[in-house]
């Protein structure tokens, strides 16, 4: 499937066929009205979701990665976040519809997981009862088919003896385990689409395997497409089929995640990359190259560079226009139409 | 990274599974000022319930010929100056006060909370309209509203009961507010409307429960408020109308005859402050079980 603005105009016409992508995110902008004036959060983000397919989309904090996903579903404060742009979920146009148009959607249509499994729970009710009422918002379901389907759901996410477990409150589970109910909760009205906003990062490095896992049996058996919001590209790696690199509210770098991660063009990838340890390097300790860092900071959403966002802190500037023109995302040379990066700068190697 | 014992993830399967409220109990039982001061507010409700049948004399039995006898073994609290005896009339009155002080909080608890809640959650020119709407009556001192609601409304118990909760309006409803606005914001909100709950939902089964604890302790301390209140305004003849027996009314008939029957006016004036007290006591003790930093210390004392 190709991205970008080349095949805009098809979108709309391929979203019956079943092969098509569940949700096509269009030039997406967020901006939030703040006293210091316009914050551009998020400046024209496109991509697709294919049904059992997994796209992740990476970057450090306060790149616009999770902003991005909740305007899609109006989760914004309403007074103060422009959202602009297209987004079709599965045939209709999510940006600009009303709260009561877009709660139908919200759970059964698409569902999320946030990154904190300790506050993202109600510690005043029961687990049960949390899940129950996600079933519940959607429509019909009498109380006790609710209640028995809830505890399917939580047999579903691997909760041991999940009868009993439906009338523990949130504080009586451990962080793994609050994570599978909120999991649970997202997927009570069969979503089409899983948002997992950093929804490992809190966790201990053996059940975020876990829950991995869970995750990627849970797509493969319905046929989820999973948006998966990470900074750490070492999930990213064994779980993405597609990824997506934010910086500054922009794409610099899109590709599957084989070639991405082979050969990276832009400079901000390349980053990225470079400082992520290798756990199975060869070298001993005293031989490995040193972790590398990126000096600087982001830039401020209320004052983007006039060039490319990266520009400040790019160890590269390779090219006289990166200071003054915002380089396009266009394709790398022979990767077909699989690998796009937004820079002027085509390094040798790749 | 070392390969640590997962902890976190041991399952507490041995733990029963209390609600908070059980826990809430438990924990308060702990403490014996809120035991002493529970204890007294039982005491206090069983006078109220069955004060008519526990008083020796009727509220207006009067014993001619027996006016302003001191305290003795036939009448406790002695005689006022109509021959009726205090110490029926202070249980008696013990019904008025608890009545007046509970209606009058549920209507400002009612009315507060709603308030707080909608101008909490929506905010904007919402919460701008009614806190400042709530804040031109808090710009009154408490008193002078009541008697100027009363101005209005006409004197007498009912009466009283509106103008008081009237006046305590505005204290729920910013405590409610305050209280929302930390809530709002919690995760668990955004990840309830994110599985398609609509507002109502998420403001009476999310927000309203979580916003609880200042609001319970708010409530226990304005029950104390409005019983000083009752009593003040029937001290200046607005709250309940003679020959019905007030503690606020007997301290102010009291008052006249304070240098030659001292019984009339310390009796209804010790129940007020005995009851005041109980009250406060135990909003501070619901304050320091419900405070959920002051609770793991206090719990985690409790357990070890």
């Amino acid at each position: 499937m190709s991205h970008g603005a080349s095949d805009r105009s098809s979108v709309a016409g391929q979203l019956e066929q079943p092969a098509g992508p569940v949700l096509a995110v269009r030039d997406l902008r967020v901006a939030f009205r703040t006293p210091l004036g316009l914050a551009q959060v998020v400046n024209g983000i496109s991509y697709d979701v294919e049904p059992g397919k997994t796209l992740a989309i990476v970057g450090e904090s306060g790149s616009g990665k999770s902003v991005g996903t909740l305007a899609l579903l109006g989760l914004l404060p309403s007074g103060v976040a422009n959202v602009d742009g297209s987004a079709v979920f599965a045939g209709r146009e999510l940006i600009g519809l009303s709260e009561d148009q877009l709660r139908p959607i919200r759970g059964a249509g698409i569902g999320m997981v946030f990154q904190d499994p300790m506050t993202s729970l109600n510690p005043v009710l029961t687990v049960g009862r949390q899940i129950v009422e996600a079933i519940r918002a959607q429509g019909t379901a009498s109380k006790g088919a609710a209640r028995a389907r809830a505890g399917e759901l939580l047999a579903e996410v691997g909760i041991p003896d999940p009868a009993s477990r439906l009338d523990a409150y949130p504080h009586q589970l451990s962080g793994g385990m609050r994570q599978r109910v909120m999991i649970a909760i997202a997927l009570a009205g069969g979503p089409k689409v899983l948002i997992a906003d950093e929804a490992t990062t809190a966790l201990d490095v053996t059940v975020q395997a876990q829950i991995l896992e869970l995750i990627q049996r849970l797509q493969e058996e319905h046929g989820t497409g999973v948006v998966w919001i990470t900074h750490d590209l070492g999930v990213v790696a064994g779980i993405a089929d597609h990824v997506l690199v934010m910086y500054a509210g922009r794409c610099v770098e899109e590709g599957n995640v084989d070639e991405l991660f082979d050969r990276p063009v832009h400079p901000y990838t390349r980053g990225l990359l470079g400082a992520m340890p290798l756990v199975d390097d060869p070298r001993p300790a005293r031989d490995r190259d040193p972790l590398a860092t990126m000096p600087g900071l982001p830039p401020d959403p209320v004052a983007l560079p006039p060039g490319c966002a990266f520009y400040p802190r790019c160890p590269v500037r390779a090219d006289t226009r990166c200071a003054d023109e915002v380089p396009p995302l266009v394709s790398v040379a022979g990767s077909g139409d699989a690998h796009r990066a937004a820079t002027f700068y085509a390094p040798e190697g790749a | 990274m070392t390969s640590e014992p997962d902890t976190a993830s041991v399952p507490v399967a041995t733990e029963k599974h209390r609600p908070r409220w059980a826990e809430t109990l438990l924990l308060l039982v702990r403490n014996p000022m809120a035991i002493a001061s529970g204890l007294v507010l039982i005491g206090l409700l069983v006078v109220g319930l069955f004060g008519q049948w526990l008083a020796p004399y009727g509220h207006n039995e009067q014993f001619v010929g027996g006016q302003l006898e001191a305290p003795s073994g036939s009448h406790w609290f002695g005689t006022d100056e109509a021959g009726r005896d205090v110490f029926s009339r202070v249980l008696l009155g013990a019904e008025v006060s608890l009545r007046v002080g509970a209606v009058a909080v549920g209507i400002s608890l009612v009315a507060g909370v709603l308030i707080g809640l909608l101008a909490g959650y929506y905010g904007r020119w919402l919460d701008d309209a009614l806190m400042r709407f709530m804040d031109m009556l808090f710009a009154f001192p408490a008193l002078l509203m009541a008697i100027a609601v009363l101005a209005i409304l006409g004197r007498g118990e009912n009466n009283a009961m509106i103008a008081i909760g009237i006046v305590y309006t505005p204290i729920f409803a910013r405590v409610t507010r305050a209280s929302v606005l930390t809530v709002r914001e919690d995760v668990f909100i955004r990840a309830s409307r994110s599985s398609g709950a609509g507002d109502a939902r998420i403001i009476f089964r999310h927000v309203l429960p979580n916003a609880a604890p200042p609001i319970i302790v708010q409530t226990t301390i304005s029950l104390a408020f409005a019983i000083l209140s009752e009593a003040a305004l029937s001290f200046v003849g607005l709250g309940t109308q003679p020959p019905n027996p007030s503690w606020g009314r007997m301290l102010s008939e009291g008052r006249g005859f304070i240098e030659h029957a001292w019984w009339m006016a310390l009796f209804p004036g010790l129940a007020i402050f005995v009851t005041v007290l109980a009250f406060n006591v135990l909003g501070d003790a619901l304050r320091d079980v419900l405070d959920p930093r002051q609770r793991s210390t206090l719990s985690g004392k409790g357990a070890r």
